[in-house]
């Protein structure tokens, strides 16, 4: 029975099951009209957050909190030092002996000598003391005729080459070919001279030995590789140009400052030049101007006039310094220059003929140019741009049906100004923007006292309702360019005053967005 | 008037909180030995009834919230989801439950005119899970909740359980019976929220935080051991039925009953899953411009990993933990109408792990000789109101077979209007059936004790009783010489 009433029910079930129209159950989409309120972006920015890596590098901050931009370049030459090298010189010598018979000896018998100056041949420098670090004298002694059967030997002796080490003269006895090592020696020279004394030596020997009329002992010296620490003598009078420069100056980089005009209160740009060469020098900068983009140059005026004599050193291995001021700073960086150009000679010894000079091997002229500019004046028609990619293509542009934007900005900086959103096609033209012409003004910026410093944060508080229009356009976008152009806060007068920048400002960012989207799922 | 002022009560009461799981229409059909579930006070029409396994089963389903109409319409010949019109349908918390049950052993006997002992095993299964509108609604968008917090707390309970019983009926006087069951329990598989604090606040710059409190016990859901009923002796539990019934005056019987006062200890297998907020909790205030200015790639991942990690739940070994029982209540009000003909109204209540609901069934009741017994009603129940019900028993004694069910009817009205039954599905909140075939001797002329009392009086006075009721006066003949008497 219980069987049979299952098979009943199990039938009435199918039955059921049966009668069940499955198509009502395939759902063929979801109709949603959902309002989103998302937060966007949020945080802090300080004037180091709003800079790009390599140039925040590049802020420091006063004691009194006030930002400044530093910039500082060094140019290091050796074109004083690459003028001078120790030429190779060759020396050759011969002892010309009569037709003898020198009879068997038991000990060495030093025979005939040979006494010379040697001169290096520098012009116009005039050596008295060269130390060197590498380099040597390679010999070469020859018997003529070579049928000969002399015994000899030769004796070089030059006083004015100095051991550093062990503070003897060079001694050497030579024949055949031979090197020797002058890494360690210091030459003294008078003019680039010195003396040079060279004796034959016959070996002793126990029978009597015949030498044929013009028979000669011959010896060749090559002087080569000579390389120093340090010279000295006077060196001439002498110009070197030094390689062109240029200081890149970031933060004035890009469009920022394309339209800009700006007045700061208070910017420096000095040179200061370090000279380790023991000679007196005349630097000529013979270009030294500011430039950028689409723009004249202009010339950087600097003090002492040029060409600025330099302080040099007196003692081996110091460094004199010489600081050049510039006087047209501010003209300088109110044309906001995207770089420093200069190009500079070197004279030295300025129509002298005599002197104590020096050049060390590792001399530099070093210069150094510094711009340092306080973030404390006035500026219109500064224009902060980025570019961000868009990509909609997968997302139907009827989703979102309206939205308004919801900010909070909370300004300290004295920078007022207008935002916008433009949005571009792949070719970065133009399709339209985010914002209508009246929805631009949201960035205020702070009051300042009379100092230029903070007196109240400027506050946009407020939601942006977003044209239907304008929203189909983001889903047409490729790109989307965020432009804000900006100009320093006003007095209360409305004129332009110079205001201050310092470490602890912050711009506060609240965004978030109301959404209306109409999702249509199938 | 007294009777129809108790109706009215019992209706408003019953509209104003109808949310529970009724199964209004068996709670009539005296017919069955499955009568007394429902109050242990009751009399069965049968003297004796035995159920062999499967002599009830029993599925339901109720859903306050919403119906598969509310969720999707038509639109040009296309099935659409529309979620806003779900979202006007919910109402703050929606519990959709699913149960079950099957009885093993059943043994009902009329020990005395006056006692009926009743013996039962059964498994139950009762499944519920609670959806929060506030979680559907965001569905809609969080603008709504700007300035404010949305609960998408979730709650789910399930249990399955297996209860032997023995309830005694007994009626001391003409007018009162009572009675009481006691049930020793032992519990299979739970899973039971123990907190849940899951929220979205979003603040007047959208900024939008998350936090979770949640804690859920389980208990022999982390095993793969094959079944054995040793797995679970540990997870035992004790109940109670408490009945009474009154008969106001001769026609007008009231009733009233406690069903499942009790709780199982869980021990088995237990483990706990916890979310604390002190950790589980987020803000999402936009993207970090400095990071993002910086062009730190890893951010979003990180922010996605942080958060994880986060809400990632916290699982431990649980300790031993209790769960009551879903108590429900019967108020019940029955008249007879004419002799085997009773309307009867029944307002009903079931607490349950925090959630009090109640509904209502008005039923007409009627036995066609002792064959046939019959019932239709009419139950507000789970905020839904459109459910027509139908019981029906064939008592073929020894064996009664019967079907039961409290929106039964719409169906085959819904298969005969359209010739499918999605009108009846797409419309249905509440459905529930009970079928099964049980062994049954001694069919009472009359109901409960009235039936037993009067025919043992009969006897006394020389009236014959028995199933012939052409031989026999009727319960209006009997109250009529009562009245002459």
């Amino acid at each position: 029975m219980r069987s049979w009433l299952y098979s009943c029910l199990t039938g009435f079930t199918l039955l059921c099951i049966s009668c069940i129209d499955q198509s009502d159950y395939e759902l063929d989409g979801i109709s949603l009209n959902p309002t989103l309120a998302l937060p966007l972006v949020h945080g802090e920015l300080t004037i180091a957050d709003l800079l790009r890596d390599k140039d925040s590098t590049h802020f420091r901050t006063y004691d009194d909190g006030l930002l400044y931009i530093y910039y500082e370049d060094q140019f290091s030459s050796q074109g004083i030092r690459d003028l001078f090298s120790i030429p190779n010189l060759n020396i050759n010598r011969s002892f010309v002996m009569p037709g003898i018979t020198v009879p068997a000896h038991s000990k060495d018998i030093r025979s005939d000598s040979i006494n010379s100056v040697v001169d290096f041949g520098m012009s116009p420098e005039k050596l008295s003391e060269v130390d060197l670090n590498a380099g040597g004298i390679t010999y070469t002694t020859t018997l003529t005729p070579s049928s000969s059967r002399l015994d000899y030997e030769v004796a070089v002796s030059i006083p004015a080459f100095k051991n550093r080490t062990t503070g003897k003269s060079l001694a050497a006895t030579i024949r055949g070919n031979g090197t020797i090592d002058l890494s360690e020696y210091r030459l003294s020279l008078t003019d680039n001279k010195f003396d040079l004394k060279l004796v034959l030596i016959f070996k002793k020997t126990n029978s009597n030995t015949v030498i044929a009329p013009a028979t000669s002992v011959n010896v060749a010296f090559n002087f080569g590789g000579l390389k120093f620490n340090y010279i000295k003598g006077f060196l001439g009078d002498q110009t070197t140009s030094l390689d062109a420069q240029t200081l890149d100056l970031g933060a004035f980089d890009g469009d920022i400052f394309k339209d800009a005009a700006i007045s700061l209160a208070q910017p420096k740009v000095s040179i200061t030049v370090f000279n380790g060469n023991g000679l007196p020098v005349d630097a000529n900068f013979v270009k030294l101007e500011a430039r950028k983009p689409g723009a004249d140059p202009i010339l950087v005026v600097v003090n002492p006039a040029n060409p600025v004599g330099l302080a040099y050193p007196t003692e081996l291995g110091k460094v004199k310094e010489t600081t050049i001021s510039v006087v047209n700073v501010k003209q300088l960086i109110d044309y906001a220059p995207t770089e420093i150009y200069y190009q500079a000679d070197a004279r030295i010894n300025k129509g002298l003929t005599s002197g104590n000079n020096f050049v060390l091997d590792s001399s530099r002229l070093k210069l150094k140019l510094n711009v340092e500019v306080p973030l404390w004046g006035s500026a219109t028609g500064v224009v902060l741009k980025d570019t961000l990619d868009l990509n909609f293509d997968n997302t139907e542009t009827s989703e979102i049906t309206s939205a308004s934007l919801k900010l909070k900005l909370i300004n300290q900086f004295p920078l007022d100004g207008n935002l916008q959103f433009i949005l571009t096609d792949q070719n970065f033209q133009p399709i339209g923007t985010l914002l209508n012409a009246e929805q631009t003004h949201v960035i205020q910026g702070s009051t300042v006292d009379s100092d230029g410093e903070m007196q109240s944060a400027g506050t946009f508080n407020g939601s942006i309702d977003l044209d239907k229009e304008n929203l189909d356009n983001i889903f047409k976008a490729k790109h989307i360019i965020i432009a804000a152009a900006l100009q320093t806060s006003r007095n209360a007068a409305g004129s332009a005053t110079d205001v201050k920048f310092l470490a602890d400002y912050f711009l506060s960012i609240e965004a978030g967005i109301v959404a209306n989207l109409k999702l249509n799922i199938e | 008037m007294r009777v129809r002022a108790i109706l009215t009560i019992l209706f408003v009461a019953g509209c104003s909180t109808a949310f529970a799981q009724v199964e209004g229409t068996q709670y009539f059909m005296n017919s069955l030995p499955q009568y007394v579930s429902n109050n242990p006070a009751f009399f069965p029409r049968y003297k004796f009834a035995l159920g062999l396994p499967g002599s009830m089963v029993g599925v339901s389903y109720y859903n306050n919230g919403f119906t598969y109409n509310d969720a999707t319409r038509r639109e040009n010949g296309k099935r659409i989801a529309t979620l806003d019109r779900l979202i006007g349908a919910l109402p703050a918390k929606t519990y959709i439950t699913g149960t079950a049950q099957v009885d093993l052993f059943r043994f009902g006997l009329r020990i005395t005119p006056k006692a009926y002992l009743s013996i039962n095993s059964t498994v139950k299964n009762y499944n519920r899970g609670m959806i929060p509108k506030d979680a559907v609604a965001l569905l809609r968008g969080n603008m709504e909740y700007v300035g404010k917090t949305a609960h998408v707390s979730p709650g789910g309970e399930m249990m399955v359980y297996w209860e032997n019983s023995i309830g005694l009926a007994v009626s001391p006087t003409d007018e009162l019976s009572f009675g009481a069951r006691v049930k020793l329990v032992r519990g299979f598989w739970n899973a039971t929220t123990g907190s849940s604090d899951l929220s979205i606040a979003v603040a007047e710059n959208y900024n939008t935080t998350f936090a979770a409190d949640l804690a859920v016990k389980t208990s022999g859901l982390q095993t793969e051991d094959d079944f054995k009923l040793s797995n679970f002796s540990s997870n035992n539990g004790v109940a109670f039925d408490l009945g009474a019934t009154y008969t106001l005056f001769d026609k007008l019987t009231l009733a009233a009953s406690l069903v499942d006062i009790g709780a199982i200890k869980w021990k088995a297998n237990t483990y706990q899953y916890t979310l604390d907020k002190a950790t589980a909790n987020y803000t999402f205030s936009g993207v970090d411009i400095n990071r993002f200015l910086d062009g730190d790639e890893g951010y979003f991942e990180a922010l996605s990993d942080s958060i994880g990690e986060n809400f990632k739940p916290r699982e431990d070994a649980g300790k031993a933990y209790s769960t009551m029982l879903p108590t429900k209540m019967f108020a019940s009000a029955q008249y007879e109408v004419l002799k085997n003909f009773n309307v009867g109204t029944v307002f009903f209540a079931e607490s349950f792990a925090g959630r009090f609901s109640s509904g209502m069934t008005l039923a007409a009741n009627k036995h066609f000789g002792r064959f046939l017994s019959t019932s239709v009603s009419y139950s507000i129940s789970n905020r839904s109101f459109n459910n027509l019900g139908a019981g029906l028993s064939l008592n073929l004694a020894p064996i009664q077979i019967y079907v039961v069910g409290d929106n039964l009817l719409r169906l085959p009205i819904s298969l005969a209007a359209n010739k499918n039954v999605n009108e009846f599905l797409n419309s249905t909140q509440v459905f529930n059936l009970r079928f099964g075939v049980n062994f049954v001797w001694g069919w009472m002329q009359e109901s409960g004790k009235k039936a037993e009392d009067k025919s043992y009086n009969a006897k006394k006075k020389g009236v014959k009783t028995g199933s012939d009721t052409k031989k026999h006066p009727s319960p209006e003949h009997i109250n009529v010489r009562k009245k002459k008497r």
